[in-house]
């Protein structure tokens, strides 16, 4: 569960909204800006001016950096630019999470090279975009990457930041069919869909919040 | 009428100084509790690369640099006084063990990989990677302080090892080859005059400058907000101060260990 009581952030004067579990929901902003300061303040990043923010029921402001950190596993974010880390390459990026955690996924491998076969990345491509750097990376696929990524650390929250900006047309309903899968494959899982273009969110039929100064 | 005292900036820098060292001091004792976490893979991984960036990769040069020291030292004693095996020997100790050895890996270590660290910090910052780690529930304290800190003290008190037993058994093969002095009574000579409380100390004082090195560059790294003009600065501030500390701490350690 999300949930924003009376926040006030530097853009938005109180911002009032909750989103049950099991649902998915569109929240759109004016711009990157609004929706970054959102962000930030939903993943414990910034302090919000005034008001409680909840996370799993949890009042992630009150609670110490480790217990919000340890919360934040559960949440998975697929960035605007992948937030990917740019010093590691990209299967190291994927798995990270999951070795931090020490989490045992089976067949792990034959899992990767399925989801990127689902996202277009065929098997002689696949060893050379493993073993790249971030920056050498298209937006595209620094996106699949970031996705893959949570997708491995089967979160209760997933929260996609502008998902679909920069994708090409033929991709977007295949990405759109993947993470509505993704969405139904747990009971209680949130989609949140974070996005300033409202027109590429047109097809996902979900509750929309709209970000008002 | 003008300020030949400037007391507000006095109390300015004094305060800043504070809590720096304050910062330096808080993120040491991080490091220590986040020692159990060093069992994660990732964060495992991230100390070997780093022993193997800062240690592995500065021995070649250090090999070079220390033997060099070693011919130079034997050669200036000689010419001073003429070969005398035992002089060379306990010259040798003091400079080499002493002093020379753990000053100069650190100071190679610091121009190495101190604004490294600092700039890659820095950059992690500005591109808001700290809170990509974050919100994957990754404690960036425990995945890319604790390594580095860990990593680099060690390397530099490894190298510095390496680069006394180079310094000291390499010049005296060469000044037995060029001296035509026996090279195992040479050998003998060093071992008698080396003591085990020379080694500790010059162990300790490595390892201090290690940590040092590391948490001046880390803090500074981190210390980045978000302009880019910042790392270079941040690269700059970590090297001076490093320089400045250990210089500050070599005087306090010999000073209380060889007086």
């Amino acid at each position: 569960m999300i949930k924003l009581v009376d926040v006030t952030l530097d853009c938005f004067d109180s911002l009032n909204f909750e989103i049950e579990e099991g649902s998915v929901c569109k929240i759109i902003g004016n711009s990157n800006t609004e929706l970054k300061a959102l962000l930030d303040t939903i993943l414990c990043v910034k302090k919000p001016n005034s008001g409680k923010v909840f996370l799993f029921n949890e009042e992630i402001f009150t609670i110490t950096n480790t217990a919000a950190i340890k919360l934040l596993s559960n949440v998975g974010v697929v960035w605007r630019y992948g937030g990917l880390i740019s010093n590691l390459k990209v299967w190291e990026n994927i798995t990270l999470p999951i070795y931090y955690y020490g989490i045992k996924v089976q067949n792990l491998e034959e899992k990767i090279v399925d989801l990127c076969s689902q996202f277009g990345i065929n098997e002689d491509y696949l060893p050379e975009f493993m073993s790249k750097m971030p920056a050498h990376l298209t937006i595209f696929e620094k996106k699949i990457a970031g996705f893959i990524r949570s997708i491995l650390m089967y979160p209760d929250i997933m929260i996609y930041d502008t998902i679909f900006t920069g994708i090409e047309h033929g991709m977007m309903d295949n990405l759109k069919d993947i993470i509505m899968k993704f969405h139904s494959e747990k009971s209680g899982r949130i989609s949140v869909f974070f996005t300033d273009e409202e027109e590429s969110l047109k097809n996902i039929k979900a509750r929309t919040i709209k970000l008002n100064k | 009428m003008k300020k030949f005292i400037d007391i507000e900036l006095i109390g300015r820098s004094t305060i800043n100084s504070i809590l720096q060292m304050w910062g330096y001091f808080s993120m040491l004792k991080d490091t220590i509790i986040h020692i159990p976490s060093l069992r994660i893979t990732p964060v495992r991984t991230v100390l070997y690369k780093q022993l193997y960036f800062t240690g592995l990769q500065s021995l070649s040069k250090l090999a070079i640099i220390g033997l060099l020291i070693g011919v130079v030292i034997i050669t200036q004693v000689s010419n001073i006084v003429g070969y005398n095996a035992v002089l060379i020997g306990k010259i040798l100790i003091w400079v080499v063990i002493r002093e020379l050895g753990p000053l100069l890996c650190a100071m190679i270590i610091i121009a190495r990989s101190s604004p490294a660290i600092a700039s890659e910090l820095g950059a992690m910052k500005i591109n808001n990677e700290i809170n990509f780690l974050k919100t994957m529930g990754i404690n960036a304290d425990i995945y890319l302080i604790l390594p580095r800190i860990i990593g680099i003290s060690l390397s530099v008190m490894i190298v510095t090892l390496y680069f006394q037993i180079i310094s000291m058994f390499g010049a005296l093969a060469l000044s037995s080859f060029l001296f035509h002095t026996p090279l195992f009574q040479n050998f003998t000579i060093i071992t008698t005059s080396l003591h085990l409380y020379e080694i500790i100390v010059s162990s300790f004082k490595s390892l201090t400058f290690g940590i040092i090195i590391s948490i001046i560059s880390c803090y500074h790294g981190m210390l980045v907000q978000s302009s880019i003009t910042e790392i270079p600065q941040a690269a700059s501030i970590a090297v001076t101060q490093s320089l400045f500390y250990i210089f500050l701490i070599d005087g306090i350690i010999t000073l209380i260990t060889f007086l």
